[in-house]
């Protein structure tokens, strides 16, 4: 098998440069076909906001393109001089590529460790090719192995144990107080970048009615837009946390803004009802005293949220071995499995050659002693001769399925040149 | 042969399934653990099953009443570990299961004569015991929503992080199912309770100085001053899950105060 990637990621790249090395919208199909013309390959792009990789295969024949030509491609693509590109270039070859995107499906080669949305693209970037035509059987059998590589680390291990996303792990923690949200009221105060990822996944949750108020009126209904929420003047502020059950603050205000004195007015008119706090702003909008309220089930600030998320990828670096162990046993799987594939053919063209061969000798036999042996005679004959053509066809047979796939290793082109197979 | 199954070996093996339940908390979630837990209780539910049939429960006296209730809550603890695979569902019901039972033993070894019911009394006297145990059941029910209530509020107020330590229902769906646990349960041991001071009355040695009268007074006014918290003044949450220990503490204590205190009441199917 002939494969190899190249590709330039978080590590080896700065994001400026990513940025202009990404495939967005038409360009990927374009990328896609000029790159399997030119080379006369298989290929995929495998382009992320943390990566862009492209993978070229070829079943036999000329040496693939390496690192330096690949450069110029993407330089000559882009608008982009070779030799800024090149210096970020990583290139893997055979093996060592088939092990570098099993590890990139089981983000073990991601920024967060555990991350799911990998799987996923790697998923993506495969249909893309399909659809572009570029993919051949030796990327199908690859990237379908790599799908299955990511579902066994997802499933054996604990790899993706835990939420490591700040919004969502903010969500959790409300799913925690609140069984549904159809009924529920949420509070968004300020406007803060922090806040809108957050805000996308409340959303999500389906609740029964979003508040937004700012100081700024004008930015109270920039957001209230996004997520179909109803803006509020900031001075009614204390109505909308009498009547909120969740609360997202992300306002820049640098003192808190809802001190616990306030709350505690308010407290009676909610007749117990409870509410739980996600404070996101720095500084903190919330009094953190608020928390030994009996109506507060939840205040949570950002530097809990961030505590949290790094104790969840510490925990999750803990299976980075088990994990490594499975993409090592799938590795070997894969090549061993497409090491037969490939001898199939020049198996089973051995074995009906010496077949053709045994019953040809066979026949010719049977005709010079015809009408002199019996139906048992023949059988036995005819089962000797089997048996010899077994036993001299079992040791190349077994090397053939055992090393074919090495590279180099020319075996599988000897088979065919020493028993004449291709005419 | 039926005979021959009796509390201990329910006991025994809400016991096992209570440590193996135990051991998914402390050692991780194993799913043959959950496995052996589930088969164990599985088997106690069986045997408890088993002895309340042969012995015609509920209405053979105060220590039958409380199998009867720790049985429902057998099958509730069953139901709802199937239910809930991932929640720590059995080491909540569990340990009130173990306890009802093995205060029925207790009960049983110090049982008091128990006077005949008079038979135009008979159906009145079942009614009461009835209503008592179904007003029990709906009591421990709220009981056990309360207790995991205050596990995950502690949790959330100390910010364990979500799918760490034990895996609980979200605290609204707790606070609903106490607030119907308790709502089913209070008229229904009222009407147990008027039935029963109606039979009591005509005992001849009926007195209000009667210490399971007195008890059972405490627990109806405990019962009904935790309803006007919750639909009078509007208390939720942690104060409510801990009223409803209370009342549950109290219901438990007139179920066993009869057999501390020499009573007039006729051992019958409740408080």
């Amino acid at each position: 098998m002939m494969l190899i990637v190249v590709g330039a990621n978080f590590r080896t790249a700065p994001m400026e440069l990513r940025e202009t090395l990404a495939f967005p919208g038409g360009k990927l199909s374009r990328a896609l076909s000029e790159l399997s013309a030119r080379y006369g390959t298989e290929t995929v792009i495998l382009d992320t906001c943390n990566r862009v990789e492209i993978y070229l295969a070829r079943l036999t024949g000329e040496a693939l393109p390496d690192a330096d030509l690949l450069a110029e491609f993407l330089g000559e693509f882009h608008g982009l001089p070779a030799a800024k590109v090149r210096p970020a270039l990583y290139a893997h070859r055979g093996a060592e590529a088939v092990q570098h995107l099993f590890r990139v499906v089981s983000s073990l080669d991601s920024l967060v460790l555990g991350e799911g949305q990998i799987a996923g693209q790697v998923k993506d970037a495969y249909e893309k090719a399909q659809q572009a035509g570029t993919v051949g059987p030796v990327l199908h059998a690859l990237f379908q192995h790599a799908r299955i590589v990511g579902k066994r680390v997802r499933s054996e291990t604990g790899i993706a144990q835990g939420k490591a996303s700040v919004s969502s792990l903010a969500v959790d923690y409300l799913k925690q107080v609140f069984d549904h949200f159809g009924d529920k009221t949420v509070l968004v105060i300020g406007a803060g970048k922090m806040g809108e990822l957050t805000l996308k996944h409340l959303k999500a949750l389906r609740p029964g009615r979003i508040l937004v108020t700012n100081r700024s009126p004008d930015k109270a209904r920039e957001v209230a837009a996004l997520c179909n929420g109803v803006p509020v003047p900031f001075e009614h502020l204390d109505q909308c946390l009498v009547s909120a059950d969740v609360i997202l603050s992300t306002t820049g205000a640098p003192e808190p803004i809802v001190t616990l004195e306030r709350f505690q007015r308010l407290v009676p008119q909610r007749q117990g009802r409870p509410v739980a706090i996600i404070d996101i702003a720095v500084p903190r909008d919330f009094d953190p005293r608020l928390i030994h309220l009996d109506v507060v089930d939840l205040l949570i600030n950002i530097d809990d949220l961030q505590a949290i998320r790094e104790h969840v990828l510490r925990n999750r670096v803990k299976h980075v071995p088990a994990v490594e162990a499975i993409i090592q046993a799938e590795q070997e799987r894969f090549l061993k499995d497409w090491s037969r594939r490939r001898a199939a053919p020049a198996i089973a063209k051995l074995y009906e050659q010496w077949e053709s061969i045994r019953k040809e000798v066979q026949e010719e036999c049977f005709r010079k002693l015809n009408g002199k042996l019996t139906a048992e005679d023949l059988a036995i004959i005819e089962g000797a001769f089997r048996l010899m053509q077994n036993k001299l066809l079992h040791a190349p047979l077994s090397v053939l399925r055992e090393q074919g796939h090495e590279e180099g290793s020319g075996l599988l082109e000897a088979i065919y040149k020493l028993f004449r197979l291709r005419d | 042969m039926l005979e021959r199954i009796t509390i201990l070996c329910f006991a025994a093996s809400y016991g096992v399934a209570l440590l193996l339940e135990a051991m998914q908390l402390l050692l991780g979630r194993s799913e043959w653990r959950r496995l052996a837990a589930l088969l164990a209780g599985a088997a106690g539910l069986f045997a408890h099953t088993v002895y309340v049939v042969y012995h015609g429960l509920p209405m053979q006296g105060g220590p039958s009443s409380l199998l009867f209730v720790s049985w429902v809550l057998a099958i509730f603890y069953l139901v709802g570990t199937l239910h809930h695979p991932r929640l720590a569902w059995g080491v909540f019901v569990l340990p009130v299961v173990l306890v009802l039972v093995v205060a029925a033993k207790l009960i049983i070894a110090s049982e008091p004569t128990i006077p005949p019911t008079p038979e135009n009394l008979w159906f009145w006297a079942w009614l009461h015991a009835v209503l008592l145990i179904l007003g029990s059941v709906g009591l421990s029910v709220g009981f056990v929503a309360s207790v995991m209530f205050l596990v995950q509020a502690w949790k959330l107020k100390h910010k364990t992080p979500p799918g760490e330590g034990i895996q609980l229902l979200s605290l609204e769906r707790l606070e609903v199912m106490n607030r119907r646990a308790i709502t089913w349960a209070f008229p229904l041991f009222t009407a147990g309770l008027v039935i029963g001071l109606a039979l009591l009355l005509n005992q001849e040695d009926f007195t209000l100085t009667d210490p399971k009268v007195i008890v059972t007074g405490l627990f109806w006014a405990v019962f009904a001053l935790l309803l006007y918290l919750r639909y009078g003044l509007h208390i939720q949450g942690r104060r409510m899950a801990l009223g409803t220990m209370i009342a549950f503490g109290i219901m438990l204590l007139a179920y066993v105060v009869q057999y501390i205190w020499p009573s007039a009441h006729p051992s019958g199917g409740g408080p």
